[in-house]
C-alpha cells in the first residue's frame, strides 16, 4: 500500500489531525513518497471535481499532508500557499488546521518549521490577508518559538484577524510585532474601523487603541514606544483614513505635556502638510507644550506660519484663538503681531478681520519694527479695516488701487462645424457617431449630408452606409432579429434616418404621423402628454427619416452654433427647393422661421419676396415681420410642490410653476404654449430643445425647468443644457433664472461647471438675469431644495473668473429671500453666502444697504450669522 | 551593471549598499547601479555638498516618492519604485512616474539650491524608504541640510556592510511611459503662469474628485475652469494627481501650465504643470484622462522609426555627455546630421529613455534610465502588430489614397487625407487619432513609404490568418471597445 492509499482516507474525511497522524507516524522514504504522489493526486481529484474545483473540506487535509511529507522548507511553503488549497473560510478560525500543522511537523527542527513560516508570511499580501496562510504561518512559527516574521503581510494579518484587542497582554508576538504596527504599511486602514468594529463584533471586548494604552498604563508595554510611533506614522504622511486610527491611539494614550513638550518639534513640522485631523492634534499638543513654556520662538514662528496658511478655516480658527490668548501670557506680542499679517491677504474676509482684530488687541505691547510691518501689510485692506489699524500702529498708506475686477471672459460664439464633405466622410460619420452620445450639432450635421447625398446618389449612399450599419449596429439593418432594440432605434436622430434609407417602405412612419398629429392640435389645458417640444422634435425626426432619398434638401440646418439660420441662406435654400418644384416638410418649414435670428438682414427679407411658392411667401412674410414675437414668460418656485395635475396624483411634483403666455391658436402657438404640468424627469435630446428656439431662450427654460427643476441630483445634462440656453438668443428671465439656480445646485462638479460657464456666457453678453436667478437662489435655499455650500462653491468660481459684478447681484438678491426671520434657522451654509458677498461688495464697490440684511445684522448677538450681516451692512453702508 | 533586470516584463532589483537616510543633518541617498560619464558603475558618486533651501528640497522629494507610490487610475496599495536621479553638471533631475502610469513627476534642483561638489554626471536610481520619508518630514525651518547622492565614504561610516536590495514589478508599460513623457511634451508651450499667492488660491479651488478633463483658461490673475476647450486652455484631466503640490504651497513662488495648442472640438489632453520653488522646480506631467496612462498615448508612432532615424539616434547618442541643455543646433553641427534629422533623431532618442525635455527650459536634457535599454527600445506592440500586418499582405491600396486592411475582425479601411489618415476600426472611432494611429494606419503608412522609395508593396499576395496579430493589443483593445 502506498503511502497516498493511507492518507487519503482521512483526506476524504476531511479530518486534518487524522492526517497529521498518519503522515507523521510515516518513515522518511514513507514521507519522501507521499510527497512525490500528492501534486499527481491533488491533479487527479480536481479532475474529478465539479468544475475542476477542490472540495472545500479536502483543503485543509491536503495541506496538512504535504507540509508534512514535503522535504524542502521552500517547496513545503509553496505547497502550503497554493491557490488551489486556500479554503474559503474556516468554521473555527483555522484552529484544528494549526493543531495539525504543529503535529505533523512535530519531527521537524525549529529552524526548518520558522524557516517555513517565514516563506509564507512573504507570500501574504495586504490589504486582503489571507487568514488560513496567517495563521498556518503564526502556528508554524509558535511551534517553533521563533521570532515572528515582520512583514508587512504579517504584521497586518497580527492586526486585522491574527490577535485579539482583549487579550493582548498574552500575546506572544506582541513584544516582537508592537513596533511593526507603526512602520508596516496597511496597519492603518486595517485598524481604521477599529471603533466601529468594537461596537458590532460581540467578540470585540475593546478596541485596540484602548487595549494598548491600558496595557501602556499597566506598564506592560512602554508608552514612549506608541508615542514615538504615533508621531513617526503621522510624519511618513498617509491619508485621513489610514492615519485616523493613529490618531485614536495617541488620543487614548493622552500624552502629558512633559511628553508632548519632548516631541514638540514634530509636533510643530506636521502643522504644515498634514491631514487637518492630525494637524488638529499636533496643534493641541504644541499648545501643552507652549503651556510649559517648551516652544521656542523659532518653533512659535513656524507653527503659527504654518496655521495661517493652512487651507481648513477650522485651524485657522484655533490657531488665530492661540495666538490671541498667549500673546502676553508669553510676552510675545511682537512674534504674535508680526505672524498675524500673514493673514491680512485671506480670502476669507471673517478670519481676516478676525486677525486685524487681534493685531489691534495686542498693538501696545508692539515694537516699532514690527508696527512698521503691520502698516506695510495693512495697505491692501479695505477702508475701514485699514483706518483701523491705522489708529493703532500709525498712519497706513493705502496700497495703490487694486485692480478692478477684469471682467467676465469676452463671448466668443463657437464656430459651426463645417458640412460633410464627402460620401466617405459620411459612413465614418455615421460609424463614430454609433459610437457617441447624440449630441445636437453633430445629428443636425449628419441629417443634413444624408439627406443630400441620398438625394444626389442614393445607391451609393446606401451602400457607404449599409457596410457599417451590418458591422457595428445590424439591429438597423435586421430590426426583426432585435425587436428589443425598435424603440431605441426610433428615437435615434442618427439610426432611424439610416434605416429608413436602408429599409425603404417599411412602417416607420406610423409614430411620425402621430406626432404630426399631436403638434396640429391643439389640447385641453392641463393635460399630462409629454412637452410639446418633445413632440415636435419626435414629428421632424420623422419627417426627416421619411424625407431620406426624396427630398433635395433640409430647410432648417442651423448656420451657427447656437441653431440660429443666417436668414440669407434659408432664403437661398427655398429658392433652391422651388427650382426642384418641391415643398418643404411642415416641420422642417416650422422649425426653419423658428430658427431665424432676432436681427434680420434687411437685403434677405427683400430677396425672400422674390419667393413664389407657399412656404417661400410664408418665410418672406415672417421675415419681414421680424419673426417671433416675444411670448410673455413667468415662472415662480411654488411653496409646496404641486400634487396633483388634471386631478391625478403626480408622483414627481413640478416644483416651479412656469407659464408661456401664447395667444391664438397656432402651431407655434401650440409648440410654445405652457403650461405642461406633467411630471419631472429627463427627455430625449433635451439638449436640441435650446436649439429649437433659439431667439427665445427662455421659452425653452420655462419648458425646461419644468422637467429639471428639483433634479439637482440626478444626472441629466442639466449643465450642457443650460450652457445651450447661454449661447442661444432672446430675453433671460425668470423661467432662464431659475434653471441657472438649480444648476448652479448641481450635484455633479462637472454640471456645475457648465453651469458657471454658462453664468460666465450670460454675463458677457449682458443678458444675466440676475435678479431672476437670486430671487430663485435665495427661495430655494430658504425651502431647503438646494445645499448652499456647493451653490457657493460654483458662485465663488464664477467670481474668480470675473463675473464678480453679476454674483454680487445674484447675491443681493438672493439674501433677502433666503434670510431667516426672527426665531428660525437659517439654512446651512448662508453665513458662508454672506460671508462671499461681502467679499464681492468689496470688490465691486457696491453701496446701498439691504434692508434685511439690515435687519439681521441689528439683531444682536454673536452668532456667525449677525456677524456676517453685521460686516456685510457695514461694507455696504461704507461708501 | 548591478542593477539587472529579471525577466522581462517582470520586476526591477535594485541594490544599494545601505539604505538612504537622513544622520545629524546628512541626507545621504544610495545609488544602484547607472550610467555615468565614465561608463556604467555599481555605486555611482555624484554629489556632496549642501542643499541651501533644506525644507521645500524635502517636502519636494516627498511628493515626489509619493507619485511614485500612488495608482491614480483605481487606487490599491503598490510597490514602491526608486526615483530616478540624473546629475547634469550644474542641476539634479529626480524622475519618477505614478504607478498606473499617468502621472510623471520631476524635481530639477537648480544650481542656486546646491553648494557643493559634483564627482560625476550621470544617471542612477536612488533609494527610498520609510525611516528616510519620516526624517524628510522632520526637516523644516532653517536647518541646514547636507545632501550626499551616492558618496562612497557613507558606506564605510555606517552599517556592517549589509547590502540593501529591493525587487519591485517594473512594467513594460511603466518603462514606455517614461519615453512617450518626453515626445509628448517637445510639442508644449507655455500657456499660463500665476504668481505665488494667485498659485495657491487656484491650487487649492481645484475639485478634489473631480475625475472628467477640465480645461483652464488663463483670466487675469488666476486660471478660470472651463467644462470645454478654447483656444489658448490647458487640460487638467483628473485635477486631484495635482495633489501632490498641496504641501508645497508655502513654499510655491509661481505656477505654470504647459500644453499643446488646443481648438474648440478638441479632446483632452496631456498637460505640464510646473511649481517653482526657491531653487528648484517640481513639475507634473498628466495624462489626457485618469485611466490613461502615457504608454498607449501612442506619440512616438506618428513619426515610425526608419533605419535612417535609428542610425542617427545611435550616432547623437554617442555625443551626449549628460548635458543639461542639448542644444539642437550644436548638435547637429557636431555630428554632421542637418537639424531636422537631429531633431528627429533626438526624438528617436527619447522613445528610448535617453534624453528628456523639460518644457521649463523647452531643451531636451540627457540621462540614460538605468534599465535594460532592451526592454525600453523595444518595439510599441502597436508597431509591432502593424509590421506584422504588413509581413501578412494584409494591407491592399485601391486608389492612390485608400487602403483595405484585413484583419480577423474584417475589413478596415484606411483614408489618406493629406498628412492625416483615418480609419474604419473600432478602436479608431473611439479614439479619433487622438492617442495615434491604429496598426491599420501604421501598417497602410509603412507600405506606402515602402512603395514610395520603389520597394516590393504588399500588392494583394495571400493574406494571412491571424497569426501574431490577433494577439496584437489593439486588437484586444478592440474587441473590448466595440459596444
Amino acid at each position: 500500500m502506498s503511502a497516498w492509499e493511507g492518507v487519503r482516507e482521512a483526506v476524504a474525511a476531511a479530518d486534518p489531525e487524522r492526517v497529521a497522524r498518519l503522515v507523521a507516524a510515516l518513515d522518511d522514504d514513507g514521507r519522501r513518497a507521499l510527497a512525490e504522489e500528492l501534486p499527481a493526486r491533488l491533479k487527479e481529484m480536481r479532475a474529478a471535481s465539479p468544475y475542476g474545483i477542490l472540495d472545500q473540506r479536502m483543503s485543509e487535509p491536503l495541506v496538512v499532508a504535504g507540509a508534512g511529507a514535503i522535504g524542502g522548507p521552500a517547496a513545503a511553503a509553496s505547497w502550503i500557499c497554493r491557490r488551489e488549497l486556500r479554503p474559503w473560510w474556516s468554521a473555527d478560525g483555522y484552529a484544528a488546521l494549526c493543531r495539525a500543522l504543529t503535529a505533523v511537523t512535530a519531527g521537524r527542527t525549529d529552524a526548518w518549521r520558522a524557516d517555513v513560516a517565514h516563506r509564507i508570511a512573504a507570500r501574504i499580501r495586504v490589504p486582503d490577508v489571507d487568514g488560513m496562510l496567517w495563521h498556518a504561518a503564526a502556528a508554524l512559527c509558535r511551534a517553533a518559538g521563533a521570532a515572528p516574521p515582520a512583514t508587512d503581510g504579517f504584521v497586518v494579518g497580527w492586526a486585522s484577524i491574527g490577535a485579539r484587542p482583549e487579550a493582548l497582554g498574552e500575546d506572544p508576538f506582541l513584544g516582537a510585532l508592537l513596533p511593526k504596527l507603526f512602520e508596516a504599511d496597511g496597519v492603518g486602514a486595517a485598524l481604521a474601523a477599529d471603533a466601529t468594529r468594537a461596537r458590532w463584533d460581540a467578540t470585540r471586548e475593546c478596541t485596540w487603541a484602548d487595549s494598548l494604552s491600558g496595557l501602556a498604563r499597566a506598564g506592560r508595554i512602554e508608552r514612549a514606544v506608541l508615542l514615538d510611533g504615533c508621531v513617526s506614522r503621522f510624519l511618513r504622511g498617509g491619508t485621513p483614513h489610514g492615519l485616523r486610527w493613529f490618531v485614536r491611539l495617541h488620543d487614548a494614550l493622552a500624552p502629558t505635556g512633559e511628553e508632548a513638550a519632548a516631541r514638540v518639534r514634530d509636533y510643530v513640522r506636521l502643522l504644515p502638510a498634514a491631514p487637518p485631523t492630525v494637524a488638529d492634534l499636533a496643534l493641541r499638543h504644541v499648545r501643552q507644550a507652549d503651556d510649559l513654556g517648551r516652544l521656542d520662538a523659532a518653533l512659535f514662528e513656524e507653527a503659527a506660519g504654518a496655521l495661517l496658511f493652512r487651507p481648513e478655516r477650522k485651524l485657522v480658527r484655533a490657531a488665530l484663538t492661540w495666538l490671541d490668548r498667549t500673546a502676553r501670557k508669553r510676552d510675545r506680542a511682537d512674534a504674535t503681531v508680526r505672524a498675524l499679517t500673514a493673514a491680512f491677504t485671506s480670502d476669507a474676509v471673517d478670519l481676516r478681520d478676525r486677525a486685524v482684530k487681534i493685531a489691534i488687541r495686542h498693538a501696545a505691547r508692539t515694537s516699532e519694527p514690527v508696527r512698521e510691518e503691520v502698516r506695510d501689510a495693512a495697505g491692501g485692506l479695505p477702508a475701514d479695516r485699514r483706518a483701523a489699524i491705522a489708529a493703532a500702529f500709525g498712519e497706513v498708506t493705502a496700497a495703490a488701487e487694486a485692480e478692478p475686477p477684469a471682467g467676465p471672459p469676452p463671448f466668443v460664439p463657437r464656430a459651426a462645424p463645417a458640412p460633410i464633405g464627402s460620401l466617405g466622410e459620411l459612413a465614418e460619420e455615421f460609424a463614430v457617431l454609433l459610437h457617441t452620445e447624440e449630441d445636437w450639432p453633430a445629428t443636425e450635421r449628419f441629417v443634413a449630408a444624408l439627406v443630400g447625398f441620398a438625394h444626389r446618389d442614393l445607391a451609393g449612399t446606401r451602400e457607404a452606409l449599409r457596410k457599417h450599419a451590418d458591422a457595428l449596429a445590424p439591429w438597423i439593418t435586421r430590426p426583426d432579429e432585435h425587436v428589443y432594440m425598435r424603440g431605441y432605434v426610433a428615437e435615434s436622430w442618427i439610426q432611424f434616418p439610416v434605416q429608413t434609407l436602408l429599409l425603404p417602405g417599411g412602417t416607420h412612419n406610423l409614430a411620425g404621423v402621430f406626432a404630426a398629429l399631436a403638434m396640429r392640435r391643439s389640447r385641453p389645458a392641463g393635460s399630462l402628454n409629454d412637452p410639446q417640444l418633445k413632440g415636435f422634435l419626435s414629428w421632424r425626426l420623422h419627417e426627416i427619416a421619411s424625407a431620406v432619398g426624396t427630398a433635395p434638401l433640409l430647410l432648417a440646418t442651423p448656420t451657427e452654433a447656437s441653431g440660429h439660420i443666417d436668414p440669407d441662406v434659408l432664403v437661398g435654400r427655398l429658392e433652391r427647393l422651388e427650382a426642384a418644384g418641391r415643398a418643404p416638410g411642415p416641420a422642417d418649414l416650422l422649425q426653419a422661421m423658428l430658427r431665424v435670428p432676432r436681427e434680420i438682414d434687411p437685403a434677405a427679407a427683400v430677396r425672400a419676396k422674390g419667393l413664389a411658392s407657399d412656404a417661400g411667401r410664408a418665410v418672406a412674410s415672417w421675415l419681414a415681420a421680424g419673426g417671433l414675437a416675444d411670448p410673455v414668460v413667468s415662472c415662480t418656485v411654488r411653496d409646496a410642490p404641486a400634487a396633483t395635475a388634471a386631478e391625478r396624483a403626480l408622483r414627481f411634483p413640478p416644483q416651479v410653476r412656469s407659464i408661456v403666455e401664447m395667444p391664438g391658436d397656432s402651431a407655434i402657438g401650440r409648440l410654445c404654449a405652457f403650461p405642461e404640468p406633467g411630471r419631472r424627469g429627463p427627455r430625449p435630446h433635451m439638449d436640441h430643445w435650446p436649439a429649437v428656439l433659439p431667439s427665445h431662450r427662455d421659452v425653452v427654460a420655462a419648458h425646461l425647468v419644468a422637467c429639471l427643476a428639483g433634479a439637482q441630483d440626478e444626472d441629466w445634462n442639466q449643465g450642457g443644457v443650460m450652457l445651450g440656453l447661454a449661447e442661444a438668443d432672446g430675453p433671460a428671465g425668470s423661467a432662464t433664472g431659475t434653471l441657472l439656480a438649480y444648476t448652479l445646485a448641481h450635484r455633479g462638479q462637472d454640471q456645475r461647471a457648465k453651469a458657471v460657464e454658462a453664468l460666465l456666457v450670460l454675463a458677457a453678453r449682458d443678458a444675466l438675469p440676475a435678479a431672476e436667478t437670486g430671487a430663485a437662489l435665495g427661495r430655494l435655499a430658504a425651502l431647503g431644495r438646494i445645499p448652499l455650500p456647493r451653490t457657493l462653491k460654483a458662485l465663488t468660481a464664477a467670481a474668480d473668473a470675473g463675473a464678480c459684478a453679476g454674483v454680487w447681484a445674484i447675491l443681493a438678491a438672493a439674501l433677502p429671500h433666503a434670510l431667516p426671520a426672527p426665531g428660525e434657522r437659517a439654512p446651512a451654509g448662508l453665513p458662508a453666502m454672506i460671508t462671499l458677498a461681502a467679499r464681492l461688495a468689496e470688490v465691486t464697490g457696491a453701496g446701498g444697504p439691504i434692508p434685511e440684511v439690515a435687519d439681521v445684522a441689528a439683531r444682536g448677538g454673536s452668532s456667525r450669522l449677525v456677524e456676517e450681516a453685521a460686516r456685510l451692512h457695514r461694507v455696504l453702508t461704507a461708501t | 551593471m548591478a542593477s539587472s533586470t529579471v525577466a522581462a516584463g517582470a520586476a526591477q532589483s535594485y541594490t544599494y549598499t545601505r539604505p538612504s537616510g537622513l544622520d545629524s543633518g546628512l541626507l545621504g541617498l544610495s545609488t544602484s547601479g547607472g550610467t555615468t560619464s565614465s561608463g556604467p558603475q555599481a555605486h555611482p558618486h555624484f554629489f556632496s555638498g549642501v542643499l541651501t533651501q533644506a525644507a521645500p528640497a524635502a517636502a519636494a522629494l516627498l511628493a515626489l516618492a509619493d507619485v511614485a507610490q500612488t495608482r491614480y487610475f483605481q487606487p490599491r496599495p503598490t510597490s514602491f519604485r526608486d526615483p530616478v536621479v540624473t546629475c547634469n553638471g550644474d542641476r539634479i533631475r529626480m524622475e519618477s512616474f505614478s504607478a498606473c502610469g499617468g502621472v510623471y513627476a520631476r524635481l530639477d534642483v537648480l544650481e542656486p539650491a546646491l553648494d557643493g561638489e559634483v564627482h560625476e554626471r550621470g544617471t542612477t536610481n536612488v533609494d527610498v524608504n520609510g525611516p528616510l520619508r519620516e526624517a524628510l518630514a522632520r526637516v523644516g525651518g532653517s536647518d541646514p541640510l547636507h545632501l550626499a547622492v551616492g558618496a562612497e565614504e557613507l558606506a564605510v561610516t555606517t552599517m556592517d556592510g549589509a547590502v540593501v536590495e529591493k525587487k519591485v514589478p517594473l512594467p513594460d508599460r511603466w518603462l514606455r511611459g517614461f519615453a512617450e513623457v518626453q515626445v509628448i511634451t517637445a510639442g508644449f508651450d507655455l500657456r499660463g503662469e500665476l504668481k505665488g499667492p494667485d498659485a495657491v488660491r487656484f491650487l487649492r479651488s481645484l475639485p478634489k474628485r473631480a475625475r472628467e478633463a477640465l480645461w483652464v483658461v488663463p483670466a487675469g490673475r488666476t486660471m478660470r475652469m472651463s467644462s470645454r476647450p478654447v483656444p489658448g486652455a490647458v487640460c487638467l484631466a483628473g485635477p486631484d494627481r495635482l495633489r501632490t503640490m498641496l504641501p508645497l504651497l508655502r513654499f510655491a513662488k509661481a505656477m505654470r501650465a504647459y500644453g499643446p495648442a488646443v481648438s474648440n472640438g478638441s479632446g483632452p489632453v496631456s498637460s505640464v504643470w510646473e511649481l517653482e520653488l526657491p531653487g528648484m522646480r517640481y513639475v507634473l506631467t498628466l495624462s489626457p484622462r485618469h485611466s490613461r496612462g502615457f504608454s498607449g498615448e501612442g506619440a512616438v508612432l506618428e513619426d515610425i522609426s526608419t533605419d535612417q532615424a535609428a542610425g542617427d539616434a545611435d550616432l547623437l547618442g554617442a555625443l551626449l555627455s549628460f548635458e543639461p541643455r542639448v542644444e539642437p543646433g550644436l548638435l547637429s553641427e557636431r555630428s554632421g546630421l542637418g537639424l531636422a534629422r537631429t531633431r528627429a533623431a533626438l526624438t528617436q532618442l527619447g522613445t528610448s529613455g535617453r534624453v528628456g525635455f523639460d518644457t521649463a527650459e523647452a531643451a531636451f536634457f540627457h540621462r540614460e534610465l538605468p534599465y535594460d535599454p532592451a526592454r525600453v527600445a523595444a518595439l510599441n506592440p502597436r508597431l509591432r502588430s502593424a509590421r506584422a500586418l504588413v509581413e501578412d499582405g494584409a494591407v491592399r491600396f485601391t486608389s492612390g489614397d485608400r487602403a483595405t486592411v484585413l484583419t480577423d475582425g474584417g475589413e478596415r479601411e484606411v483614408r489618406f487625407d493629406g498628412d492625416r489618415a483615418t480609419c474604419t476600426c473600432p478602436w479608431w472611432f473611439d479614439h479619433r487619432g487622438e492617442r495615434g494611429p491604429c496598426k491599420h494606419v501604421l501598417a497602410a503608412r509603412i507600405v506606402r513609404r515602402e512603395a514610395g522609395r520603389g520597394g516590393p508593396v504588399g500588392q494583394g499576395g495571400p493574406v494571412g490568418q491571424g497569426g501574431p496579430v490577433g494577439q496584437g493589443m489593439d486588437t484586444a483593445r478592440a474587441a473590448g471597445a466595440g459596444r
